[in-house]
């Protein structure tokens, strides 16, 4: 999946590339905010970020420039936050729109749901150790044997994922499930893990999420 | 307007008048006219400026009797000016000019304050938005190298970010003009996203959190009341006590709903409990635990009234406290907003 992002302050730009694409996305971008709406389109890509405060034009003319030679999906980034502002980058043909400071879970969720929306047929996979999680399908697949997981296994596995060698701690975790909408406790969260651990004993895979004792896990 | 206070200050002219007419009798008399009509023309002339005065006296306290119940009356006092009706003497027709010059001049300074408070107000938001790409700078990068210091960086940052977004809504909450939207919204999704949006404070604070009923609808701005659930969130987390709880709860009433959210913090003293709301006040609590600004639940409380929405706070001293916000839904209520 590809995404062309545009932005013009280069840190923010960089830390957003390094971000996505830590998530499996590739990403683009270009300094040419003259002929930006070209460049974007020339891009080809399946998803662009935009921002509202660029030079040369704003984000809602280039917006509606797009709009006018592509249907590519829009998410509008910006820090004015009235609805004003929502209401304009909706008119224009945004598929969505996120205020500044975003929280990254629910910029790579809204990112992922349009994706979804856009593109029935993409297969969005993150692979580790010939262990493939399957993000659209919800599925974990280790030598063609494939067992499904629930939401909340889903999120806990792929955040391990996303983050693999890495000490992930319960709080993380439990945050993660929290962005899902499931402000669980402590006890479900321990709950989880091993009902997630069994199922990946059942196709092959035992001792694949680690404790670390006092820390957290490790895929 | 009193008769005896009209004629203190006339004193010298009646004793001029007193006088004159002494003098008219004694002349009269000196000049061999009959004592009787001497009398008669003394006490003619005497009557004749004192009734002048009576006159005088009635249109002038008339016409401030007037003045002053049209006053009672004005809401703005400062406009006073525009009700005055035209006066028959000078004297009245200057205190017209005096005041009308008075208000004028007042007026261009209350407009200059305006002035100069909205070009504030215009430049707090500016600043409000610039200083949010920096703070998303900080955040991604920190997400971005995920360690024991960048996650406390991120921390710091979060609460950077609460303050930003507190004088935000302080500064459009001091704004006259309307600038939020009513909207039917599910009360769930307010008080999910303002949970997700403290979770990592939440989490970090070993928070059990407790959603009862809360499929109802409600009419308000939505991210004016995910910013006051977020206060009252945070209150509770700098609050907290032993395994600290949080409990939503949504009852529905014909007209209203109410939505009530109970902590088992420490609780807030009955004498500080009916001055929590005011701005600037931080109570025992803020004084003895964490530093308070005694800015977010006056700000909460604005931004309810605004909404036409009421808020009330209910606590015991180490139990825990409970605030509750009042939604109509009574359509007669809503077409006021």
């Amino acid at each position: 999946m590809k995404i062309f992002i545009i932005e013009d302050d280069i840190t923010l730009k960089n830390e957003l590339i390094t971000l996505l694409e830590g998530y499996g996305y590739s990403c683009s971008s270009s300094d040419d905010f003259k002929n930006i709406v070209q460049v974007a389109l020339n891009a080809q890509a399946d998803l662009i970020l935009l921002d509202i405060n660029l030079p040369y034009m704003d984000g809602y003319f280039v917006c509606r420039e797009i709009r006018k030679d592509s249907s590519v999906p829009i998410i509008i980034v910006t820090s004015r936050a009235t609805d004003m502002d929502e209401l304009m980058s909706m008119n224009l043909g945004a598929d969505d729109f996120v205020t500044k400071p975003y929280n990254t879970q629910i910029l790579l969720a809204r990112i992922q749901a349009i994706l979804k929306r856009s593109n029935n047929s993409m297969s969005n996979t993150l692979s580790w150790n010939d262990v493939e999680l399957d993000l659209s399908k919800s599925s974990l697949i280790y030598q063609n044997q494939n067992v499904d997981l629930t939401r909340n296994e889903m999120r806990i596995i792929s955040l391990l994922f996303q983050n693999p060698g890495a000490i992930i701690t319960r709080d993380d975790l439990m945050n993660e499930l929290w962005q899902g909408g499931d402000f669980v406790d402590d006890n479900t969260l321990t709950v989880n893990v091993n009902r997630l651990r069994k199922k990946l004993e059942q196709i092959g895979l035992s001792d694949f999420i680690k404790t670390k004792r006092g820390q957290g896990y490790i895929l | 307007m009193k008769i005896k206070d009209f004629f203190a200050d006339r004193l010298f002219v009646i004793i001029a008048l007193i006088i004159t007419s002494l003098m008219l009798y004694g002349t009269l008399a000196y000049f061999g006219l009959p004592l009787f009509v001497a009398t008669i023309f003394s006490l003619l002339l005497f009557i004749i400026i004192f009734l002048s005065f009576a006159y005088e006296f009635l249109q002038k306290k008339s016409y401030y009797a007037n003045l002053i119940a049209n006053l009672d009356e004005l809401d703005q006092k400062h406009l006073v000016s525009s009700i005055l009706q035209e006066g028959d003497y000078q004297e009245e027709k200057l205190l017209e000019e005096i005041l009308r010059e008075a208000t004028l001049s007042m007026n261009n300074e209350i407009q200059k304050f305006k002035v100069s408070q909205e070009e504030y107000r215009e430049y707090v938001e500016t600043w409000i938005h610039e200083v949010k790409l920096p703070i998303s700078c900080i955040q991604l990068i920190c997400e971005n190298n995920k360690n024991q210091t960048t996650l406390s960086i991120l921390e710091e940052t979060k609460r950077i970010d609460n303050f930003v977004e507190q004088a935000l809504f302080y500064a459009r909450s001091q704004n006259v003009e309307k600038d939020y939207s009513i909207k039917k919204t599910l009360l769930s999704n307010l008080v999910s996203n303002a949970i997700k949006k403290n979770s990592r404070q939440l989490i970090l604070n070993h928070f059990k959190i407790d959603l009862k009923e809360l499929d109802a609808y409600v009419y308000c701005d939505e991210k004016w009341l995910e910013f006051i659930i977020g206060q009252i969130i945070s209150n509770s987390i700098k609050y907290k006590s032993v395994s600290p709880q949080i409990t939503f709860t949504a009852i529905k009433h014909k007209d209203f709903v109410r939505l009530i959210i109970e902590d088992n913090g420490i609780g807030i003293s009955q004498k500080d409990l009916e001055k929590v709301t005011e701005k600037g006040f931080t109570g025992e609590n803020g004084r003895t635990r964490s530093k308070s600004t005694g800015i977010g639940l006056y700000l909460c409380n604005k931004l309810c009234q605004k909404m036409n929405l009421s808020l009330s706070i209910g606590s015991n001293l180490n139990q825990g406290t409970a605030v509750t916000i009042t939604f109509p839904t009574d359509s007669r209520t809503l077409l006021g907003l």
